[in-house]
């Protein structure tokens, strides 16, 4: 039984090619301008360096937008998975500013926000969420995260420090960060 | 938590009449979508079982990934990359939803009513269209002749069908004048025909296999993007992967080592990594012998010498053995490869040591002042890619060979690989563009005319110079497919004005794209999705079925739906207007595989993995690889590879640099394939959606460029506006600049590029640039 989903992103292996965002984007048929999955690019020119780093909702154990939704739009299911009840979302966006990690979009079309759902419903069908599907290189994983950090014990602390990230501290996000610079 | 399930128990009534969306039930976010009455209506979303699918393939020049469309009620609803095939299709492929259902789309022909540029049409009729098309090409016929008529098509839609059909209408009508050379690759296929005898062979299913990649002039985490995880694998195993670029690219940020390089002097690199490999002997004596003419002896006159010269295989080399001059592929002989196992007093000498005295003027000091790579990389680079086996390089149609001499940097490549005894081995040799055409012959999907004229050719990078010189005619009809001719060809400008002095300009396409601004006649044609056609190319290893999947957009035809309504006004309907699986058959003529098979899914015509020249078994009439290139003799140029200044360059033209110092080089973007994609919304919104301009520090502080601001390149042939990048990212004195914006986004780099003509190949200069760059006002 999987306590807690969670995803993976091995940045050595990732290119920056954005197949990601746009899966999601198209399986998702989100309003121009609502991306659910962002691809962070930094460049570093002493040395010279360039990595990137694929994020969506990391469906935080303490999960901030959950905190502050006055609506009550938001709930954790038992696999882990924050979801949100798009009905009930009255657009403040607060969960917005809540969320160390950018993930609710607003859509100032339709006037509400909405977030990834890690694809929960193809979860419930036995299908992969389509990100992961999608990676040509296999570097976007998900699962149980107790089963991704076995496999890999990421130091959340230090890729934070280097790549400018949000203190895991404040939300307890579920994703293994794999950095570029590790040959390990 | 809200069940998910309770919803979906109603899904099939919900489905009935709501808004649908690609996915597998109800969402639990159930989306609003606002209705004619503006009352939002809950979107459902589909499961699985609720698609239709079918096949294609990507169709414009990259690696042709197959696609799945999951299409509901005949609307495409989305793409994915198919699950059984090798590699997963990219984000552009993906896009192509919107592609389809584009606002730009071309829905009926349009006639032009502005000025050209404008962008003023109106719609007509296909019958209008074509009657128009039938007058025009009679007109022109009886005017100008057969060569008044110029076709255009390029790499927009590489399938098997279409560009050859389009090719196979004027030769039937007795001919039009074409373009000679491609932009691509030109220089690779000048030095690769005549030295293995083979184009489009590439490396790509070994590439994990490798212990030493190096990427030279290229990029392949964006241009071979579904296959980079191969070069991840080798890494992975060991392997070491250096980029040659005078830019820090994508690759090069998962590389072990950047080589930073002046643009045009690859070839001085060559030879001096050349020179090391011979001076400390890391050649492979035994493959050289075997395999290539090196052994080829050469007299005073620079001629190889043929023991009848009526026999061209008849090429001559010293036995060791027997210490006399044979034929090369007399039994049991070792021939001399070096002068040292030459009699004394030869008159001649080896292919081999031509090389070497070409070689040996690039010592390391030269080579650090010609190509500002410092004497020890070059010495290492030589050392570790002779002594790592297998070693490839990639060439993958690079930026470096698109330069004035760029068919001796193709060349230079592979005599590294020659010389190391790489080819033709698992994980080595050369890795070009390749496709199904090095496994299997694939036909031309209809028989060539009787008579055909024989007509000048148009030099592809001079198209806008020589069609607005009336060189070596004049052209009164111009039919530009699958081709952005504004976007692509060099100096845009110049391009421009072809346009707009050709009489009658038909552009045929899906969109409103940046060439059909300046047509006179636009024409509607189908995407990829939208008609059945097969894919048999050189740029994949699979034969694909591409299948229709949705109803064309508007009054959108396939490209042979048209020549087969104007070849029924020539006269010669028949051969034109057959069911498209007639076509398709002939294509597949002989090579075993059937329609039937490829309903089911992609064919690879050999087992995998390919390796072209296996054991060292080349395609030239001796079976051998060739050093020594007698077609370059015969154009008067170096028969064995050597260094040329390029003449767009600070050191080629000092007077020109003056007012021009920077040389620009063009990048790929993985946002596009060339300008196809250029616009589609989905792609501006997830990748970049202005130009971007890369400057080092230096070069921008003495011009008040700043970071994420506005800047200008431009030189005598025009102007290409984009944001600044300002990095240590580019060489000190490069620029480099963003191929494939649509004009109406500000345009293309093209605006700027040499339309030079590559001297071997007929190819593309558009490396040989020199601008300046300028902050916008």
């Amino acid at each position: 039984m999987v306590r807690q989903y969670g995803f993976l992103v091995d940045m050595r292996g990732c290119y920056g090619c954005k197949t990601c965002s746009m899966a999601c984007k198209s399986e998702n048929a989100t309003p121009t301008g609502v991306l659910w999955r962002r691809v962070r690019e930094f460049t570093f020119d002493d040395p010279n360096g360039m990595a990137f780093i694929s994020m969506s909702c990391n469906h935080c154990d303490d999960p901030q937008c959950m905190k502050v939704c006055p609506a009550d739009t938001y709930s954790k299911r038992p696999d882990g998975i924050v979801v949100q009840d798009h009905d009930k979302c009255i657009g403040c966006r607060m969960c917005i500013m809540a969320c160390p990690y950018n993930a609710p979009v607003f859509d100032p079309v339709e006037g509400k926000t909405s977030k990834c759902n890690l694809c929960a419903e193809r979860l419930d069908e036995g299908l992969k969420p389509r990100c992961v599907e999608s990676c040509p290189a296999g570097v976007l994983q998900f699962g149980d995260i107790d089963e991704l950090r076995k496999r890999y014990s990421a130091d959340l602390s230090r890729i934070e420090t280097h790549y400018k990230l949000p203190d895991h501290n404040i939300s307890h996000p579920n994703i293994v960060i794999i950095p570029a610079g590790d040959k390990e | 938590m809200k069940n998910i399930s309770d919803i979906r128990l109603n899904r099939r009534t919900l489905l009935k009449g709501l808004g649908v969306i690609g996915l597998a039930s109800i969402s639990p976010c159930a989306f609003s979508l606002v209705s004619e009455d503006k009352k939002p209506l809950p979107r459902v979303r589909l499961k699985l079982s609720d698609y239709q699918t079918f096949r294609s393939t990507c169709a414009m020049e990259c690696l042709h990934c197959n696609l799945t469309a999951y299409v509901y009620q005949g609307e495409l609803k989305k793409i994915e990359a198919s699950k059984d095939f090798n590699v997963k299709c990219c984000l552009r492929g993906m896009s192509r939803t919107k592609w389809v259902y584009h606002k730009q789309r071309v829905k009926t022909p349009l006639l032009r009513v502005g000025e050209k540029g404008e962008g003023k049409f109106r719609p007509i009729s296909w019958d209008e269209a074509l009657d128009l098309i039938e007058k025009n090409i009679r007109d022109t016929i009886a005017t100008h002749g057969n060569k008044g008529m110029m076709l255009s098509t390029h790499a927009g839609n590489m399938d098997s069908i279409k560009n050859d059909m389009g090719k196979a209408f004027f030769d039937y009508l007795g001919g039009s004048t074409k373009q000679a050379g491609s932009l691509c690759c030109s220089a690779v296929t000048a030095a690769m025909m005549p030295i293995v005898g083979l184009r489009y062979a590439d490396m790509r299913d070994t590439i994990a296999d490798s212990r030493y990649i190096l990427c030279w002039g290229n990029n392949p985490a964006v241009t071979m993007q579904a296959y980079f995880k191969e070069y991840i694998k080798a890494q992975a195993n060991g392997a070491r992967l250096v980029v040659i670029d005078p830019r820090f690219n994508e690759t090069a940020a998962k590389a072990d080592e950047w080589v930073s390089i002046i643009p045009g002097t690859d070839t001085a690199l060559a030879l001096g990594m050349i020179k090391i490999i011979m001076d400390e002997q890391l050649y492979d004596v035994d493959f050289l012998r075997q395999h290539t003419g090196a052994v080829y002896l050469v007299d005073a006159q620079k001629k190889q010498m043929r023991e009848k010269p009526e026999d061209a295989e008849s090429y001559l080399v010293y036995d060791t053995l027997t210490q006399s001059t044979v034929r090369h592929d007399a039994p049991g002989i070792v021939p001399a490869l070096t002068k040292a196992e030459l009699p004394a007093n030869a008159e001649y000498t080896t292919v081999f040591e031509l090389i070497r005295t070409e070689s040996q003027q690039w010592d390391l000091a030269k080579v650090e002042a010609e190509t500002d790579v410092p004497a020890a990389t070059v010495l290492r680079l030589a050392r570790e890619y002779a002594s790592s086996k297998p070693a490839m390089i990639v060439q993958n149609m690079s930026g470096a060979q698109r330069t004035e001499f760029g068919t001796y940097v193709a060349a230079g490549q592979f005599y590294l690989a020659l010389l190391t005894g790489n080819m033709g081995k698992a994980g080595g040799g050369v890795c070009d563009a390749g496709g199904v055409r090095q496994m299997i012959k694939i036909n031309p999907p209809l028989p060539a005319p009787k008579e055909v004229q024989k007509i000048p050719p148009i030099p592809v990078s001079k198209v806008g110079d020589w069609i607005v010189n009336e060189r070596p005619h004049p052209i009164n009809f111009w039919w530009i497919m699958t081709m952005g001719v504004l976007t692509q060809l060099p100096n845009t400008n110049m391009v421009k004005k072809a346009l707009k002095k050709v009489p009658f300009v038909v552009v045929a396409d899906n969109l409103m794209t940046s060439t059909t601004l300046y047509a006179d006649l636009v024409l509607p044609v189908t995407t990829i999705f939208e008609d059945v056609s097969l894919m048999a190319g050189v740029r994949s290893h699979y034969v694909q079925l591409m299948e229709k999947a949705v109803e064309p957009v508007g009054e959108a035809k396939p490209d042979y739906w048209i020549f087969a309504r104007l070849a029924e006004r020539f006269g010669f309907g028949e051969v034109f207007n057959q069911p498209i699986e007639h076509y398709i058959e002939n294509c597949l003529e002989g090579t075993g595989i059937t329609i039937e098979q490829l309903r089911k899914g992609p064919i690879k015509p050999v087992d995998a993995p390919w390796i072209p020249f296996k054991d060292g078994i080349f395609r030239t009439p001796t079976r051998k690889a060739h050093f020594f290139v007698e077609e370059w003799q015969k154009k008067d140029f170096a028969p064995i590879v050597t260094y040329m200044q390029v003449k767009e360059s600070p050191k080629g033209s000092p007077e020109l640099a003056q007012k021009y110092p920077l040389m620009a080089v063009q990048r790929k973007l993985a946002r596009s394939v060339h300008s196809s994609h250029g616009m589609n919304e989905w792609i501006l919104e997830v990748q970049r959606n202005q130009p971007n301009i890369m400057i080092h520090p230096d070069d921008a502080a003495s011009r008040n460029i700043r970071h994420g601001e506005w800047a200008i390149a431009f030189n005598n042939r025009g102007e290409h506006r984009a944001l600044a990048v300002v990095t240590r990212q580019i060489k000190r004195g490069v620029v480099s600049l963003d191929n494939g914006w649509w004009e109406q986004q500000g345009g293309s780099s093209s605006h700027v590029t040499n339309d030079l003509t590559e001297v071997l190949g007929t190819g593309h200069s558009c490396n040989s640039t020199l601008v300046d760059v300028r902050a916008e006002a």
